[in-house]
Order: C-alpha cells, then sequence, then structure tokens
C-alpha cells in the first residue's frame, strides 16, 4: 500500500466538497470520509457513493463496483465472520434505550431472535431493530449518536 | 375506573380498539404494547396510571391516574416510509375530536408529535416502529391526552393543560376514546392509501405553516428565516428558504421555533 498516495488523497478531499469518496483501482481498494475515517473498503454504500461519482465520470467501474461491495454482505474486510445487520433507515443510531441505561448488546452477547440490538431515531420516531436470529454479536460497525444511511450495515452476527 | 364493558358497548371502529387491554399501572403502555407477541392489528393498551411515560426529549409526561387517557395503538403497516406523517394523521384526528367538545378554542399541531390548546399543551404522542431485518413489523403509536385532570403542578402548569381545564366539564373517558379511535381509524387508512387529502387536511394545522419561521436544525438554530411548508407526501418537512429555494428534511433533529 502506497502511503503517499493515500496522503495525497486525503489531501484532494480535504480540499473539496466531497464529503466520502470511494476509490479501487486492481487490488487497491480505499473508502475515505470527511468524518475522520479512513478504511479499506468492507462494504459500499449505494446512496452515498452517488455524490462521489462525478469525480470519475467517464469510469463504469465505480459504479459496477460498488453494487459488488453490496451484495457481498458477509465477506467483507472485518475480520468479523457473520450476517451483517443493516438499517432500515437513515437516522441516528443509539446502543441503548436512553443514556443512562445500559446498551441492548455489546461485543460477545448471546442474542435470541426478536431481541433489540439498537434504535435509529429519525424526525422523533423511535425505530427499533429486533434481532432475525438467534446468535452472537461479532462486531458493532458504529458508535452511539452517529447518522447512518439506509443499509448502512451496522452489526456483524454470526449465527448459532 | 376505566369502563371497558361501557367501551366496548359504544365502539363504533370496524379493527381499532376492538382488543383493548386495560391496565392499572405501568411503566409505559408503549413498552406493553411493543411486548405483545403476534398482536391483533388495532389493539389497545390503556393504562389507568403510566409511571414512565415518554415523550419527545425523553421528557416524562406526568399524569394524574384515572383522570386522562394514555394509551398505545398497535399498527402493523406493510411500508416502513412516511412514519412522520402516520404521527400527525393521530395528532390531526385527537384535534378534530377535541375541537368538537368545545364551543371556541384555538387548537393545533406542534410538529413533529404534540396537539397545542390555547397556547399549551393538551396531548403529546411518541410512535416507536419495530424493524425485523429490512421489515416493519409493527409500529406503536402512544398517546397521552389530558381529559379531566383539573390541576397541573409546578412547571407544568404554564404549559399543560385539559379538556376539563377549558371546559369545566367532566367528560366520559369511555366515549372520548370511541371517538377518538373511529377518527384515528378513518386517518390511518388515508395514511396507507396515501391519500393528499390527508396532507392537505394536516398541514395547515401545523403551527407556523406558511409563516417565516426559526428552523433548529441539531440543535442549532439557522440564523435565516425558512417559511414553513409543512409536510410532503413522503412525511419530509419542506420550507422556502430566503433564497426561495425548497429545502426537504427527512431525519434530521428539527424544531419549529414560531414566535
Amino acid at each position: 500500500m502506497d502511503l503517499k498516495l493515500i496522503k495525497n488523497i486525503l489531501n484532494l478531499i480535504s480540499d473539496s466538497d466531497v464529503d466520502e469518496v470511494a476509490i479501487e483501482e486492481g487490488d487497491f481498494k480505499i473508502k475515505v470520509k470527511k468524518t475522520g475515517t479512513v478504511e479499506q473498503i468492507t462494504y459500499s454504500q449505494p446512496m452515498q457513493a452517488a455524490p462521489a461519482q462525478p469525480a470519475a465520470p467517464a469510469q463504469p467501474q465505480a459504479p459496477a463496483s460498488a453494487d459488488g461491495g453490496a451484495s457481498s454482505e458477509s465477506s467483507g474486510g472485518s475480520s468479523a465472520k457473520g450476517e451483517t445487520v443493516k438499517s432500515p433507515i437513515v437516522g441516528t443510531f443509539y446502543k441503548a434505550a436512553s443514556p443512562d441505561s445500559d446498551p441492548f448488546v455489546k461485543v460477545g452477547s448471546k442474542i435470541s431472535k426478536g431481541d433489540t440490538l439498537c434504535i435509529v431515531e429519525a424526525m422523533k420516531i423511535m425505530n427499533e431493530i429486533e434481532a432475525e436470529f438467534s446468535g452472537t454479536v461479532q462486531d458493532i460497525l458504529i458508535d452511539d449518536g452517529q447518522a447512518v444511511e439506509f443499509d448502512q450495515p451496522l452489526f456483524i452476527i454470526s449465527k448459532d | 375506573m376505566f369502563d371497558n364493558k361501557l367501551f366496548q358497548q359504544q365502539l363504533t371502529t370496524s379493527w381499532v380498539g376492538h382488543e383493548l387491554i386495560l391496565l392499572k399501572e405501568i411503566d409505559s403502555t408503549n413498552n406493553y404494547a411493543k411486548q405483545i407477541e403476534k398482536a391483533i392489528p388495532g389493539t389497545v393498551v390503556l393504562a389507568e396510571d403510566q409511571t414512565a411515560g415518554k415523550g419527545q426529549h425523553k421528557k416524562a409526561w406526568t399524569s394524574e391516574p384515572g383522570k386522562n387517557l394514555t394509551f398505545s395503538i398497535v399498527f402493523t403497516p406493510t411500508q416502513a416510509d412516511r412514519i412522520s406523517l402516520l404521527t400527525l394523521a393521530c395528532a390531526s384526528a385527537i384535534e378534530d375530536v377535541v375541537c368538537k367538545y368545545f364551543d371556541n378554542c384555538s387548537i393545533d399541531l406542534k410538529w413533529p408529535n404534540d396537539v397545542i390548546c390555547n397556547g399549551k399543551k393538551i396531548s403529546g404522542l411518541l410512535t416507536e416502529v419495530i424493524h425485523n431485518g429490512n421489515k416493519v413489523d409493527r409500529v406503536i403509536v402512544g398517546i397521552g391526552l389530558n381529559v379531566n385532570q383539573e390541576k397541573f403542578e409546578g412547571e407544568l402548569n404554564d404549559i399543560a393543560t385539559a379538556m376539563k381545564a377549558i371546559s369545566g366539564k367532566e367528560e366520559s373517558r369511555e366515549q372520548l376514546l370511541c371517538d377518538l379511535l373511529v377518527r384515528i381509524e378513518y386517518n390511518y387508512q388515508r395514511w396507507v392509501n396515501n391519500s393528499i387529502e390527508l396532507i392537505k387536511e394536516i398541514n395547515p394545522k401545523l403551527q407556523g405553516y406558511g409563516d417565516w419561521i426559526t428552523l433548529e436544525v441539531d440543535g442549532k438554530s439557522l440564523s435565516d428565516k425558512n417559511k414553513f411548508l409543512g409536510m410532503n407526501e413522503l412525511g419530509s418537512l419542506q420550507v422556502l428558504n430566503k433564497e426561495l429555494g425548497v429545502d426537504t428534511f427527512s431525519y434530521e433533529q428539527i424544531r419549529v421555533l414560531v414566535d
């Protein structure tokens, strides 16, 4: 991995109006968000990837790879293995019912079908996401209080 | 005590409220309703005393036991969108019914989930949606309506009111709940059918509709005033900015500050 290249990409994006960009060239994949995260692509967010496309309008590979990323749910770059639970709506992610209560689940938590995993709040409407199957929480992919997009991966859960 | 038998005799809905769960005391009727396994659509959970009623910004909604209506309705829509519109469809139904009990009073809706009468809050709603994966499993609309409570303690006295505080009359909560459910059922059906008439009915009831108002987005007041255009057909809030462009908000934390 070329660190200089990454640095150049970061500077370029920092000076632009683009909030997020995903670049793929051969085996090299990178996704940069202005909120401060730099990560290897583990998934893609079609809703968010779209604004980045004007930067490379002549490359049909870009949208194609985005679709490919979205469909490979559980084989992403996170070391955790399991099924990905995605957000059904846009909103703010909460790990717990209220700031002073325990989180619904933690990494390593055993969960049963129907257990509440998190709340996504949008316009004062509380959206509770329930587990579709029993298993163990392998990874939580987002921090408390962060904005989530539609279809954004939230958890990786291994089935029992 | 709420008379379930009398309520059932007077109920004229097609399905909402046919199953009524009456509780003496509960933390929150929404919490109870959420936990009913395979609840029949239209199930109503009503509590005489709600000890931890939830409101906007997680504020507690306090209510004198046995005097008011604190209840939750279970809906099972197939779509997850436009839920904010469903909350206001129910709020609009409450306004319609409460209006009929008074000769003259000023009553309107405060976006996104309150009913205001003569400048004070008479009713508040909290909607919770349970998703099973990407599918909506059930939607719980929690409603608190102040009915026969005469006094509110401390600061609440300045911001809360009740039907009896306005009319001086004691109301039958059983008849009132029947009236509310009839109108809510009607509005729910219109919501399911994507009725434009429903939105046209709600928007003029919203405080600040058509006025230049201050908008607070994610805790920050915008310096420029915006003209409040109400809700669009997707349940998003729309404003006209000072450049005469339309801004749409779908998920941000918004407060509409009416001068």
